[in-house]
C-alpha cells in the first residue's frame, strides 16, 4: 500500500514536471511568434484581390476574344447568303438575312456559350461599281460578361456589356440581284 | 572582405530577361499584323476574281478589278494594294488574279521596314456559257 501510494506520488511529480514544460514552451513560443498568423490572415485578401483583379478579368478577357468570333461568323454567314439573295429580300427585317439567320445563329452553341444581351441590328448598304455592285453589311451584337466584375462597372467586357459591330464586304454573284 | 547582396544580381538577371523578351513581343505584334494583312489580301483576291468572272472580256475584267482595288480602304499598316495580273482565260474558262498589298510593318525590324503581300486566285466564268 505504502509502495503504491509512493509510486502514484512519482507519476505524479513527473507528470507535473511534463505540464510545467510544456507551460514554459508554449510561453517560449508566444515570446517568438512565428509567421504562420500573419500568412492565414493575408491570404483572404490576397485571394480576393487575385480573383477579382486577375483571375476573373483573365476569364473576361478570354470569352471576348470567343465574342468577336461568334460576331464574326455570324456577319460572315449573312454576308455569304446577302450575296445571293435579291435586295429587297435581304432588306426585309423579316427576312433570311436579318431574322432566320441571326435565330439559327442565337440557337448555336457558339452563341449559348457567350450569351448574346440584346437583339442583333444588321444594317445592309448596296455600291454599285464599275460591272459589279458591292454589298457591304454590318452585324453589331451586344454580349453580357461571362463573369461581371462590380468594381469595373464602366469598363466593357469586364462590368459592362460588349457591344461589337462586325463590317463585312463583298460583291454580289450576279449583279441583276440588285434591281429584284 | 564584404560580401556582396543578391540585389544587382537579379537586376542584371531582369535586364537580360527583357532584352530577349521584349523583341520576342514585338515580333509577336507584327507576325499578328502580317497575318491579318495576308489574310485581307486573299479576301480580296476572291473578291477581284469574282468580279472578273462577271465580266464578259479581259478588258472588261481589268477594268472591274481595278475599280474594285481603288474602293479598298487602306489604313496605316495597309499603304497601298496594286493589281498584278489579270487574266481572263475563255479558253480554261476561268479568270485568274494576283493582287499586291504594300504592308508597313507595325513595329520595323532591323532590315525588314515594308513588306509585299501576293495573293493569286480563280474563279470559273460565269459571264459567257462554259465551252462544250
Amino acid at each position: 500500500m505504502g509502495n503504491t501510494r509512493i509510486e502514484i506520488f512519482e507519476i505524479g511529480v513527473q507528470l507535473e514536471g511534463l505540464r510545467l514544460k510544456r507551460n514554459s514552451a508554449l510561453i517560449g513560443s508566444y515570446r517568438r511568434r512565428t509567421k504562420s498568423g500573419s500568412a492565414i490572415s493575408e491570404f483572404g485578401p490576397a485571394l480576393f484581390l487575385f480573383l477579382v483583379f486577375m483571375l476573373f478579368p483573365v476569364i473576361d478577357v478570354i470569352s471576348m476574344g470567343f465574342a468577336y468570333f461568334a460576331a464574326c461568323t455570324l456577319n460572315d454567314l449573312q454576308l455569304r447568303e446577302a450575296a445571293r439573295q435579291p435586295k429587297t429580300q435581304v432588306l426585309s427585317i423579316d427576312g433570311l438575312v436579318q431574322e432566320t439567320i441571326p435565330q439559327k445563329w442565337r440557337a448555336s452553341n457558339l452563341s449559348i456559350l457567350i450569351a448574346p444581351q440584346t437583339n442583333i441590328t444588321t444594317a445592309v448598304n448596296y455600291k454599285p461599281g464599275v460591272g459589279a455592285v458591292y454589298l457591304t453589311l454590318n452585324t453589331t451584337v451586344s454580349f453580357r460578361p461571362l463573369l461581371p466584375i462590380p468594381f469595373l462597372n464602366g469598363i466593357p467586357g469586364l462590368g459592362a456589356p460588349l457591344t461589337l459591330t462586325i463590317s463585312g464586304s463583298r460583291p454580289l454573284e450576279d449583279p441583276i440581284l440588285y434591281a429584284q | 572582405m564584404r560580401t556582396r547582396s543578391g540585389k544587382g544580381q537579379s537586376l542584371v538577371e531582369v535586364m537580360a530577361g527583357f532584352m530577349v523578351f521584349i523583341p520576342l513581343a514585338f515580333l509577336a505584334v507584327d507576325v499578328v499584323g502580317v497575318t491579318s494583312a495576308s489574310q485581307s489580301n486573299e479576301q480580296l483576291a476572291e473578291s477581284l476574281a469574282r468580279v472578273a468572272a462577271n465580266q464578259g472580256s479581259q478588258a472588261m475584267a481589268q477594268r472591274a478589278a481595278e475599280d474594285a482595288v481603288s474602293n479598298f480602304q487602306t489604313n496605316a499598316t495597309i499603304t497601298a494594294v496594286t493589281l498584278e495580273l489579270v487574266k481572263y482565260d475563255v479558253g480554261l474558262g476561268q479568270v485568274s488574279i494576283t493582287t499586291a498589298m504594300n504592308f508597313k510593318l507595325p513595329i520595323p525590324m532591323p532590315g525588314y521596314t515594308t513588306m509585299i503581300l501576293r495573293s493569286n486566285a480563280v474563279q470559273p466564268i460565269v459571264a459567257t456559257p462554259a465551252p462544250l
